[in-house]
């Protein structure tokens, strides 16, 4: 009985986010202005986008933030808590009712404003375009948090500017913050690279936690701990359908670059180059079953060539 | 049903509202007529043991041993706390400040504690294993940092006053501490447990005294012009 008031509820939290995102969708706004062919507040033709259309954000009113508490309490509130600290009644129902369905991870506690996927070092606060990226792509290792990037993107900036007011740290840490690094296109892998890879992933000794080949076995491993002090097991690489962040070659670079914050994961920013960054990238790519080097470097040689004859086109 | 809706309405707003005011900045300025603090911080109950057992890298990292949580000597005085004045608009200049050092030598942050100001940190590995530095605020990473081997290096930022915890990710047993002050006004104790804290301006302050076990106590004072005040005070 139990079991099914929960999958009841959390069907009804589903039907309400398919209304709430469609009545959006109808709803429009002044500045729905038409970027690269797609408006803001449209669907694109796939189930939704990780990157905003507008990657400086849209400003942040009073009525945006409005707006953004209602997102909020339409779709983030049970999970999330209404002060925002991850005491939802998802949370708190999964320990009571319904043990199977208890979510792995608590919800992110955003009165204390850690955060795991940022293009900023460890200990500095995310910029908006990457919390938008990590509500849009979802935090998927064993269900963790739903992917919203079917919304519109004017709710998605809203929700952003709504969470940030849980925490003073957006204020009081202002000017103390570092910048994001950059991260360039990724050169495509060969056979050397991903050997070269495997010395740096020893050097750098992410063994100690990700195990010898890659599947969270280290010797460190057992007995890890989140804030929240919960268990939490170093990633096994070979599956990439199970990341918490993107798996692309750029998501990889940036989770050991600056660490996932509120996890023993750091951040090894100090201590590698260019060269041997995408080398350990590829490396950790490199160990996923489906793997298919020749193919992928095909693959990327041709997307290279092909933007580089479009762009000699272009300077024509 | 409504009744829910309504206290998840009210909280949300609650919420909006009841962020603290940013703590306002400090400001040095002459002091003319300051007094001083002076106490000592003592402890005469019974001092705790917390176990450290090392589970990997012993031969760095040493053998199960048994480590007190509060440092107590001769009558009671407590080493390593730390002394500050809560809250004060403005006072004493800064003094010069060495950039703060959290050191890992055998498994064991150097120092165990010490006072720092808002900035910068340097993070070093002395041991040839990994280790993972990872400072808190509360529960708020400060910093989480790999230091795979020896002689690595890292400099951080301590971007607000209060308590960073440092821990140790790959030694779960590792813990240091780094009290960042809000001003000029702190004394860390040493073996004799005792603090003094001069030029400050007259008038009521909060002294907290901080130490790793016992936390925050917090003793109102009073300081006169020219006169000293004394804050001894016994943790419990
Ligand atoms: C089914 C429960 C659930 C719902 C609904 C949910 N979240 Fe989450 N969210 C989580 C969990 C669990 C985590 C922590 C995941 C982790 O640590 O791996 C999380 C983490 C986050 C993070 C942190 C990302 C990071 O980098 O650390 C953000 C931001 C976030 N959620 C925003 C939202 C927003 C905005 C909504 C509503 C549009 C929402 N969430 C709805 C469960 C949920
Ligand atoms: C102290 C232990 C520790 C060390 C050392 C460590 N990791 Fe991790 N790593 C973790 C943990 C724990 C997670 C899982 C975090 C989570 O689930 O949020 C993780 C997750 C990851 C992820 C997955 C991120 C995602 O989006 O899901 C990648 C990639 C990764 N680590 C790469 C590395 C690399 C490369 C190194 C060495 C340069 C390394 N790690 C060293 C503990 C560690
Ligand atoms: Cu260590």
């Amino acid at each position: 009985m139990k079991k099914i008031i929960a999958i009841v509820s959390v069907a009804a939290a589903i039907g309400a986010a398919a209304i709430v995102g469609l009545s959006m969708q109808t709803a429009g706004g002044k500045t729905g202005e038409v970027t690269s062919g797609r408006s803001l507040f449209d669907y694109p033709a796939t189930t939704g986008n990780i990157d905003p259309v507008l990657s400086e954000g849209i400003e942040v009113t009073p009525r945006l933030l409005e707006h953004g508490e209602w997102v909020f309490r339409g779709l983030c509130i049970g999970c999330h808590g209404a002060s925002g600290d991850g005491n939802g009644a998802v949370w708190e129902l999964g320990d009571l009712y319904a043990k199977d369905h208890k979510l792995p991870r608590k919800p992110r506690d955003f009165t204390e404003a850690v955060y795991k996927l940022r293009s900023t070092p460890s200990g500095s606060l995310p910029t908006d375009v990457d919390l938008f990226k990590s509500i849009s792509r979802g935090l998927i290792h064993e269900q963790d948090m739903p992917a919203f990037k079917f919304l519109p993107e004017r709710d998605r900036w809203a929700v952003v500017a709504y969470i940030k007011t849980f925490s003073d740290r957006w204020e009081e840490e202002a000017e103390w913050q570092e910048d994001p690094i950059e991260i360039t296109d990724p050169p495509p892998p060969d056979e050397d690279s991903i050997v070269a890879g495997k010395e740096v992933y020893a050097l750098m000794q992410c063994e100690q936690c990700h195990g010898p080949v890659g599947k969270g076995d280290g010797p460190s491993a057992p007995g890890l701990e989140d804030d929240a002090g919960l268990p939490i097991v170093p990633r096994d690489f070979t599956d990439a359908t199970q990341f918490v962040g993107s798996s692309d070659p750029k998501g990889i670079y940036q989770t050991f670059t600056t660490g996932l914050d509120g996890t023993p994961m750091p951040s090894f920013a100090d201590f590698l180059d260019e060269t041997q960054r995408w080398q350990l990238v590829w490396y950790v790519i490199s160990l996923r079953p489906e793997f298919d080097l020749e193919a992928t470097r095909t693959q990327m040689m041709s997307a290279t060539k092909g933007k580089q004859v479009a762009e000699a086109s272009m300077e024509q | 049903m409504k009744h829910i809706f309504q206290i998840v309405v009210v909280s949300v707003l609650a919420a909006l509202f009841a962020l603290p005011a940013q703590a306002a900045k400090y400001q040095e300025m002459e002091v003319a007529d300051g007094g001083s603090i002076s106490g000592q911080v003592t402890y005469t109950g019974k001092v705790k043991m917390r176990t450290v057992l090392p589970t990997k890298d012993k031969d760095v990292c040493g053998k199960a041993r048994k480590e007190p949580t509060i440092l107590v000597g001769e009558g009671g005085a407590v080493q390593d706390a730390v002394v500050y004045i809560k809250e004060i608009a403005s006072g004493k200049a800064w003094p010069e400040m060495a950039r703060p050092v959290i050191n890992n030598v055998d498994c064991i942050f150097e120092p165990r504690v010490q006072v720092a100001k808002r900035g910068k940190v340097d993070i070093l590995n002395s041991d040839p294993v990994l280790h993972n530095s990872h400072g808190y605020y509360g529960k708020a990473t400060a910093f989480n940092v790999a230091l795979p081997f020896k002689d690595a290096k890292v400099t951080k930022i301590l971007k607000r006053n209060g308590v960073v915890r440092t821990d140790c990710d790959a030694h779960g047993w590792m813990l240091g501490w780094v009290v960042v002050v809000p001003n000029p006004y702190h004394m860390q104790t040493g073996a004799d447990g005792n603090f003094m804290i001069d030029n400050v301006p007259p008038g009521d302050y909060t002294l907290v005294v901080w130490q790793e076990s016992v936390g925050e106590t917090e003793i109102p004072i009073s300081v006169q012009a020219g006169a000293t005040t004394d804050a001894s005070v016994q943790l419990n």
